[in-house]
């Protein structure tokens, strides 16, 4: 492990690559600010301006925006109550209101300190846990990745909002088939439509800019001027923290940072839930005098969820790293870049890439220095830019979403996808269905298909190995199990909702 | 309950309409399916093209038909709530991106680009055209010089400039 240690500095602490660390953060904070992108987005949107770069610089450079876009996301939370990313909904129940409260460079300065904490901290686990997990996948065959893949799809169905399970499945099956588009492994060509631009199936960037950039610009371009939420930004005041403060946050960090870490290792789990599931911990330990202040401004409410979704970030590299399943969606779309750079993820990843593994492990800590020492001094810089019109921000994202899609390929076929899908992509959202499951789906579908295939072949094509192999088949129980006990918890309240309405 | 009240909290029902739209989309998969080629050497094998597909569309027909029954059952009052949106901009916007793909080839990346950033911010409310004619080419100007010059892609000419050069 200090080998690999070594080797990641040696390989981070090139001028280069610590370029990419600096360009990452700078460009994912602004990213992550604007409405209607986030880490997703920005990731995305980097990715063809990787394609010229080596793996590992990509890699850092992808990694840099994701933390960047967490902490950017964090500000106009704060700032303007709209947050850039899903991470920091709950950072805006209290960081709002104390920006409000005239307070708002102190709230800034609580969400930066508390990321750096969550993030650090989230690092030097991953620094100790990765080679151990590493070690435990190589042991992994095809029956066993299909059942891994199988539990990440469903993992994410599993911690969709309550009500939401059922179309998140739904979901995942959608992502699923458009996995299948394109020619299959034998050759035959599937749901192509005799249009051979759909050949190689559907671009993963293509999904995933039209899903989550262009359709939530749009959205935002739908919603009425009067239901933005318009800000001063008036004086930031002073971005110190008193030693009374720091003590206050100082237990919130640490649990936080903890839990996001392990929930952001759940494949599906991600920075949204652990920022939620924080917030409500920290909220029920809190002591009376200090609970009550929660929605209302709290310093402990504004750190925990920050230092949880930051740690999550840092958790849901593991089993991508690891065992190549991404454990967000987020992940999933740097799974994609690492498969476009020619790189297979999976347990051979450290042995085969140590480059790429090490690298990407060490740049997350110097990343978050890069983004405390970068964001303190320039968050009043930086927030002026969200007071851009949005007659300007909304076309901007649009067309830097049509030609990242068309950089891809330089095929203008792409763009009327694109088109299709941001335009589907916007339906789905007005009608409340998730849309991270459609796209976990689609990036793992083609994975699970492969393995599937070749689990199926080894077996002497039986499908025995589901409960035949006892690890293949403990993790195919426990994605059962995952999936089954919410969904069947919706469908009984649904059902017994009914009754009640009947009766009354 | 009358069949123009059922009807109308059908079609107000997010759940059911969202619902029914992946239905069609499993239905036309499953159709599609069972139209996929077959090859000779394929019929020995256990694991076809179509193995997964079909497996697919009939667990997706199966949980979105139950939710639903669900959805059918409990009388939830999901309605659409589109009043608080404006349709127009969507339109609109969905239109300029209609034509700037079918126009990309033709006017090139930067004629394009500036028309459809020109545009774009004229449907949203910028009315100073001057101001808008400003941005929309420093943007598309920088963007051409990042991506051409600096990391050396090729952008698209456009047939226009081609006819106009005599190429």
């Amino acid at each position: 492990m200090l080998d690999g240690i070594l080797f990641g500095l040696q390989t981070t602490f090139t001028p280069i690559n610590l370029l990419m660390v600096f360009v990452g953060c700078f460009a994912g904070t602004f990213i992550g600010m604007l409405p209607g992108l986030g880490p997703v987005s920005a990731i995305a949107l980097m990715i063809p301006i990787t394609y010229g770069m080596a793996p590992a610089s990509g890699m850092i450079l992808m990694a840099g925006v994701y933390y960047g876009a967490v902490f950017g996301g964090s500000t106009s939370a704060i700032l303007l109550n709209a947050p850039g990313v899903s991470g920091a909904v709950a950072t805006a129940f209290d960081g709002y209101p104390m920006a409000q409260q005239g307070q708002a460079g102190k709230a800034l300065s609580i969400a930066a300190y508390s990321s750096f904490f969550g993030g650090t901290l989230g690092a030097i686990f991953l620094i100790f846990l990765v080679p151990v997990l590493a070690k435990l996948s190589l042991s992994f065959q095809s029956s066993d990745y299909f059942a891994l893949m199988l539990f990440g799809c469903t993992a994410v169905a599993a911690f969709s909002g309550k009500g939401q399970i059922l179309k998140a499945v739904s979901m995942t099956f959608l992502g699923l088939m458009l996995a299948t588009v394109g020619e299959d492994p034998s050759g035959v060509q599937r749901f192509t439509f005799g249009i051979s631009d759909l050949y190689d199936g559907i671009s993963f960037l293509l999904l995933s800019m039209a899903t989550f950039a262009l359709a939530e610009a749009l959205i935002v371009a739908m919603r009425k001027p009067s239901q933005q939420t318009k800000t001063e930004i008036a004086t930031l005041h002073s971005l110190k923290l008193s030693r009374d403060e720091v003590q206050e946050i100082a237990p919130a960090l640490g649990r936080s940072s903890l839990l996001g870490f392990f929930v952001g290792i759940l494949p599906g789990a991600g920075a949204t839930i652990a920022s939620f599931i924080a917030y409500g911990i920290e909220r029920s330990l809190a002591p009376l005098h200090l609970r009550k202040k929660f929605g209302k401004g709290s310093n402990r409410g504004l750190a925990a969820p920050e230092a949880a979704n930051n740690a999550a970030s840092s958790g849901s590299f593991v089993p991508l790293l690891t065992l190549g399943i991404p454990g967000s969606a987020t992940t999933a779309v740097m799974l994609g870049a690492l498969l476009s750079y020619g790189v297979q993820p999976g347990p051979r990843l450290y042995i085969d890439y140590p480059g790429i593994f090490w690298s990407v492990i060490i740049s997350m800590y110097i990343g978050n220095v890069i983004l405390l020492l970068l964001n303190l001094p320039l968050i009043p810089y930086i927030s002026r830019l969200l007071m851009i019109p949005r007659q300007f921000l909304l076309p901007i994202i649009l067309f830097l979403s049509l030609m990242g899609v068309y950089l891809v390929s330089f095929n203008s076929f792409d763009l009327w996808l694109m088109i299709g899908f941001g335009l589907a992509a916007l339906v789905f959202r007005l009608l409340d269905f998730p849309l991270a499951p459609m796209l976990l789906g689609f990036i793992l579908g083609g994975m699970m298909e492969d393995n599937l295939r070749r689990a199926v072949l080894i077996w002497d094509d039986s499908f025995a190995f589901l409960w035949q192999r006892p690890s293949t088949a403990a993790l195919v129980a426990l994605a059962l199990l995952i999936l089954l006990s919410p969904m069947l918890l919706e469908i009984k309240s649904k059902l017994s909702g009914r009754k009640r309405q009947q009766q009354d | 309950m009358t069949f123009m009240k059922k009807l109308y909290r059908i079609l107000n029902n997010k759940t059911i309409i969202g619902n029914l739209i992946l239905l069609g989309i499993a239905l036309l998969y499953l159709f599609q399916t069972t139209k996929l080629p077959s090859v000779d050497q394929l019929d020995e094998t256990f694991f076809s093209a179509s193995t997964l597909p079909i497996l697919l569309s009939l667990s997706a027909i199966f949980f979105v038909l139950l939710q639903l029954f669900l959805s059918f059952r409990k009388n939830e009052d999901l309605r659409l709530t589109g009043r608080e949106l404006q349709w127009r901009p969507l339109f609109f916007l969905g239109l300029l991106m209609i034509g700037y793909a079918a126009l990309f080839e033709t006017l090139g990346f930067i004629l394009a680009s500036i028309s459809f950033l020109f545009f774009a911010f004229r449907i949203l409310g910028g009315k100073k055209l001057f101001l808008n004619f400003i941005i929309a080419g420093g943007l598309v100007f920088f963007m051409w010089l990042l991506l051409s010059r600096a990391f050396n892609l090729h952008l698209e000419a456009g047939d226009l400039y081609r006819w106009l050069s005599g190429g």
